[in-house]
C-alpha cells in the first residue's frame, strides 16, 4: 500500500533556512513542495491557490506576521494544515500561532530529520505540547474573562489537570498512567484544548471588532 | 387552642377594650373636675331678650340651673338671670363667682356692680363653651344679709346657649376648682395644640426632605387640621362669624377624619382608590355647609348629618386597620387599632353631646383622645425618618465600601497591568536579546553544530558535543528570563525536556517523579536562572561523570519547603572526582543555592552496593526551597 504524499507551501523569509527547508521536504518520501514564498503577500497568493495540504510557515515575516495566513486557512475553510517555523525556540510566538489555530512547530535549525517527524505527527493527528506552552494554556483560560461571553470555552476539571500535569513534565503515557486513562484518551484532551483555545481566540477577536465596531451581525 | 387563642385573642382584647371605654365614657358618672367647698347656685329667675341691666324685666320667671336654653320655647340668644344670695361679707375681703359651665358669654353684676365679663356681647359673640370663668370682685359691694347676683348670658345659637349652677363664695375658695378646670380643658389643649402645629410644620419639613415619601405630608395635613380644630376649644373672640366659625369647625374635623384614612392607607401600604374617591367627594361636598343661609341651619346639617358621616368614616378607619392587622399581625398597626378606638368612641360621645343627647355640662372630650393617637403617629413618623435616614447612611456606607473595594480592585488591577507591562517589556527584551542571540551567536553555533555533523571523527565529535553545549546554555540564558518559568512546576516540566535531550544518546534513564505541586509555587524573579543551573550542573554530572545507568528526579512538598532530589544509581561521588569531577563544580552550586536561599546537599546515594554490604551506590543531591505563603 503506497503511502500518503502530503504536498507543502513553505513560508520563510530567511532565504538560506527556505533553501535548507525546501530541500530537505524535497528529499522526504512523503512530502511534494507545492511552492515557497519569502513574504506574507505571496505566501497568502500561494496559500488560497494552492491549497496545500500543509503551509509551513515562519511568524516574522517582512510585510507581516505569518499569523494572517494562520487564520487565513480558517477564513476559507481550506483543508490544510498549519505550521509555524520558530527561529530559536520561543513557546510565547508558538502559542499566539497555537491560538490562531497552527497544529505545531519546528525550529528552523532543526535537523531535516526532525522537520520530517514533527510534519508526519501533525498529519497523524497528535499535538505537541511543552510546559512553558501548558502554562500559557492554563493563565488564558484562568484568566478572569474566561467565563464570560469573550471566552465561550471553559476546561473541563480533567482537562485542567492534564494541563497541570503537562506543566509539571509528564508525558502524556505517564499523565495516561496518572489518572488511569488511555494514551488515546489524553491526545485527545490535548486536541479539544487547542480547539477550545482557538475558539476563544476567535470569539476574543470578534468581540474586539465588536467594540472597535468593526464586525457587524450578518 | 393556642392556635385560636392566638389568632382571636387580639381581636377579642381589643373588644373588651372597646366595650370598656365604652363603659367608661358613655356610662360609668365620673366626675373629674371638682366642686368647690360652697353651695351652687341654680334657683334663679330669668328674662329674655333685654339687653340692659336697667331694663324692665317685667317677664321674670323661676328657673333652675342648668338651664339648657335648647329646650326653651323660644329662640332667645340672651337671657337674663338673677338670684337672691346671703352672705357674710366679713369672711373673706375678696370674693368670686365661679361659672363652671357657660355658652357662650357671660357678664355678672352684683348688687348692681358690675364684675365681670367673658368678652365680647356683640356678634360674633365671644366663646367659652368649654372654658370655665370666675370673676373676682371686693367684700365692698356686698351687704351682710341678702345680695343680687345678675348675670347676662349670650349665645351665638339659641340651640347653644347654656348656664350650669354657679357659685358666690370668698375666691380663695373657689380658685383651686376654677384653676383645675381651666387648666385641664384651655392650657393643657392650648399647649398640646401648639406641639401639633410644631409638629406639623417639622413633618412638613420631613416630606420637604423626602417629597417621595408622602406619608409625611397626608400626616403633616391631618395635625395641621387637627389642631386648626382644637382652636374651637380655647379660642373666645372668634375673627368671623360665628356661623362660619362653627362650619370651619365642623369642616375640619371631616378633613381630619379623611386625611386620618389617606395616612393610614399609605402608612400600612394599603389603598383603596375607591374608597380614597368617596371620602375626598364626601370632603368637598362638606364645603358646602359653609353655604348655609343661618347658624342654626350650620349646626342642624353639622352636628345631625356630617357627624353621622364621621362616625362611619371613624367605623370604617378601625375595620380597615383591623383587616390588615389580621393579614399581617404587625404590632404598629395594633397600635393604631388601640389608639384609634378612643377616638372613636369619644367622638361618639361629643355626637351625643352636641346632638343633646347627653348632658352638655360633660363638655367635649374627643380632643384627649387625639393625644395618644398623635403621639403614636408622631413617633413613627419621627422613627421613619430616622430609620430611612439610618438606611440612606448604611447606603452610604456600603457605597464607601463599595467605592473603596473598587479602588483597592483598581490598585490591584494598576499592579497586575504594571507587573503585566514589565512582563512584556522584559518579553520584548528577552525576544530582542533572542533575535540577536540567534542571529548572532546562536545562528552561528548552530551552523557550526550541522557542519560538525557532518564529520564523525573523535576531535568533531567532542567538539560538536561542546558547541551543543553552548547552545543548550544559551538557550537556558534566554529561558531564565521568560517570567513563565518563576512557575517552579513548569520550570521543572521545561527542565525534564532538556534532560530529555541531554540524555538522548547516553542510554541513561530518567525517572520524573513529581508529586502534585500546589499551584502558588513562584519563583522570585532572578531565581530561575540559579536553579536551572543547579539542576543543569547536577544532570550534567550525571551524563559525564557518574556512569549510571538511571536517574530519579523527585519533587516532593513540606510545609513551606519544596524538597528536589536527583539521585542517579552510577559510580558515587568519591569516584566521580577520579573521574575528572572537581569541587569547583559543587562550589559552584552551593554559592547558587545560597542565593536561593535554599539547602543544597549532596552525598552517596540511598540505594545499597550489591555485593558490597553497608556501602551506598551513587550520588544523591537535595536542594530544599523555601517558600513562604506570605510572600
Amino acid at each position: 500500500m503506497s503511502e500518503v504524499i502530503y504536498s507543502v507551501l513553505l513560508v520563510e523569509d530567511d532565504e538560506e533556512a527556505n533553501k535548507r527547508i525546501r530541500s530537505v521536504l524535497e528529499a522526504h518520501p512523503r512530502f511534494a513542495v507545492l511552492g515557497s514564498a519569502l513574504n506574507l503577500k505571496v505566501g497568502m497568493e500561494a496559500l488560497l491557490l494552492l491549497k496545500p495540504d500543509i503551509l509551513l510557515t515562519d511568524i516574522g515575516l517582512p510585510d507581516g506576521s505569518g499569523i494572517e495566513l494562520i487564520k487565513a486557512i480558517h477564513q476559507h475553510r481550506l483543508d490544510t494544515e498549519a505550521m509555524v517555523i520558530s527561529g530559536f525556540q520561543d513557546e510565547h510566538v508558538v502559542f499566539q500561532a497555537l491560538e490562531a489555530g497552527a497544529k505545531g512547530y519546528v525550529l528552523k535549525h532543526d535537523e531535516g530529520q526532525r522537520i520530517g517527524d514533527a510534519l508526519l505527527a501533525m498529519m497523524a493527528g497528535g499535538a505537541p505540547i511543552s510546559p512553558v506552552i501548558a502554562r500559557l494554556m492554563l493563565t488564558r483560560f484562568d484568566a478572569p474573562d474566561s467565563a464570560s461571553k469573550t471566552q465561550p470555552e471553559v476546561l473541563t476539571e480533567r482537562q485542567h489537570k492534564i494541563l497541570k500535569l503537562v506543566c509539571q513534565g509528564f508525558s502524556s503515557r505517564e499523565i495516561a498512567e496518572k489518572l488511569s486513562i488511555t494514551y488515546y484518551t489524553v491526545t485527545t484532551h490535548i486536541k479539544n484544548i487547542y480547539q477550545k483555545l482557538q475558539v476563544n481566540s476567535r470569539s476574543e477577536a470578534i468581540n474586539e471588532a465588536y467594540k472597535l465596531g468593526l464586525y457587524k451581525e450578518s | 387552642m393556642q392556635a385560636r387563642l392566638k389568632r382571636f385573642g387580639p381581636f377579642v382584647a381589643l373588644g373588651c377594650y372597646w366595650l370598656l371605654l365604652n363603659i367608661v365614657v358613655l356610662h360609668l358618672p365620673i366626675k373629674v373636675f371638682p366642686s368647690p367647698i360652697a353651695e351652687p347656685i341654680s334657683k334663679v329667675l330669668v328674662a329674655e331678650n333685654d339687653s340692659s341691666l336697667n331694663s324692665d324685666h317685667s317677664r321674670w320667671s323661676a328657673a333652675r340651673l342648668p338651664h339648657d336654653w335648647y329646650h326653651s320655647d323660644t329662640q332667645a340668644t340672651q337671657r337674663w338671670y338673677k338670684a337672691e344670695i346671703s352672705v357674710d361679707p366679713n369672711i373673706s375681703s375678696r370674693w368670686g363667682i365661679y361659672l363652671p359651665h357657660v355658652t357662650h358669654n357671660v357678664e355678672a353684676y352684683v348688687n348692681g356692680f358690675w364684675v365681670g365679663r367673658g368678652g365680647r356681647f356683640e356678634a360674633p359673640v365671644s366663646r367659652h363653651h368649654n372654658k370655665p370663668l370666675l370673676f373676682a370682685f371686693s367684700s365692698k359691694i356686698l351687704h351682710p344679709g341678702t345680695n343680687e347676683v345678675v348675670l347676662r348670658v349670650a349665645a351665638a345659637s339659641w340651640r347653644q346657649g347654656l348656664l350650669d349652677a354657679f357659685y358666690v363664695a370668698p375666691h380663695e375658695s373657689l380658685v383651686d376648682a376654677w384653676q383645675w378646670k381651666h387648666w385641664l380643658r384651655v392650657d393643657f389643649i392650648q399647649w398640646f395644640t401648639l406641639a401639633m402645629y410644631t409638629m406639623s410644620a417639622l413633618l412638613f419639613f420631613f416630606w420637604i426632605v423626602r417629597p417621595q415619601d408622602k406619608t409625611y405630608g397626608w400626616f403633616a395635613l391631618l395635625l395641621f387640621i387637627w389642631a386648626t380644630h382644637n382652636l374651637n376649644l380655647f379660642v373666645s373672640d372668634v375673627p368671623v362669624d360665628s356661623k362660619y366659625w362653627e362650619a370651619l369647625m365642623m369642616s375640619t374635623l371631616g378633613w381630619t377624619v379623611v386625611t386620618m384614612i389617606f395616612f393610614n392607607h399609605r402608612f400600612v401600604g394599603e389603598r383603596s382608590p375607591r374608597i380614597e374617591k368617596l371620602m375626598l367627594t364626601f370632603a368637598v361636598a362638606g364645603i358646602g355647609i359653609f353655604f348655609l343661609p343661618s347658624i342654626e341651619s350650620v349646626l342642624v346639617v353639622g352636628y345631625g348629618v356630617w357627624d353621622c358621616f364621621l362616625i362611619v368614616f371613624g367605623s370604617y378607619a378601625i375595620y380597615h386597620l383591623g383587616r390588615v392587622y389580621a393579614k399581617r399581625r404587625d404590632t404598629d398597626v395594633y397600635l393604631m387599632l388601640l389608639v384609634g378606638v378612643p377616638i372613636l368612641v369619644f367622638g361618639f360621645h361629643d355626637i351625643l353631646t352636641v346632638n343633646n343627647l347627653r348632658d352638655r355640662r360633660e363638655g367635649l372630650v374627643i380632643q384627649y383622645s387625639v393625644i395618644p393617637a398623635a403621639i403614636l403617629f408622631s413617633w413613627f413618623m419621627i422613627r421613619r425618618f430616622l430609620e430611612s435616614i439610618a438606611q440612606a447612611e448604611e447606603l452610604a456606607e456600603t457605597l464607601e465600601m463599595r467605592v473603596q473595594a473598587r479602588e483597592t480592585e483598581l490598585k490591584t488591577q494598576y499592579q497586575r497591568l504594571n507587573q503585566l507591562e514589565h512582563e512584556r517589556t522584559l518579553s520584548r527584551e528577552r525576544e530582542r536579546i533572542m533575535r540577536d542571540m540567534h542571529d548572532g551567536l546562536g545562528g552561528q553555533l548552530l551552523a557550526l553544530r550541522n557542519s560538525l555533523a557532518q564529520h564523525d571523527s573523535e576531535p568533531y565529535l567532542s567538539l560538536r558535543q561542546r558547541v551543543q553545549h553552548s547552545i543548550n546554555d544559551l538557550r537556558l540564558v534566554i529561558d531564565s528570563l521568560d517570567p513563565v518559568l518563576n512557575d517552579l512546576p513548569t520550570l521543572l516540566g521545561m527542565m525534564r525536556v532538556r534532560f530529555e535531550d541531554q540524555l538522548e544518546t547516553t542510554g541513561i534513564q530518567l525517572h520524573w517523579q513529581l508529586e502534585d505541586l500546589p499551584d502558588n509555587l513562584e519563583l522570585k524573579t532572578g531565581s530561575s536562572l540559579h536553579l536551572m543551573r543547579i539542576l543543569q550542573e547536577l544532570m550534567t554530572n550525571v551524563v559525564r561523570h557518574s556512569k549510571a545507568n538511571n536517574v530519579y528526579f523527585k519533587v516532593c512538598t513540606r510545609p513551606n519547603k519544596v524538597v528536589i532530589e536527583l539521585e542517579d544509581d552510577g559510580c558515587g561521588l568519591t569516584r566521580q572526582a577520579n573521574c575528572g569531577y572537581t569541587g569547583r563544580g559543587l562550589e559552584n552550586m552551593r554559592y547558587r543555592a545560597g542565593l536561593l536561599n535554599a539547602e543544597f546537599m549532596i552525598g552517596p546515594g540511598s540505594k545499597l552496593c550489591e555485593g558490597d554490604e553497608g556501602t551506598h551506590a551513587g550520588t544523591k543531591a537535595r536542594l530544599v526551597l523555601r517558600f513562604n505563603p506570605d510572600d
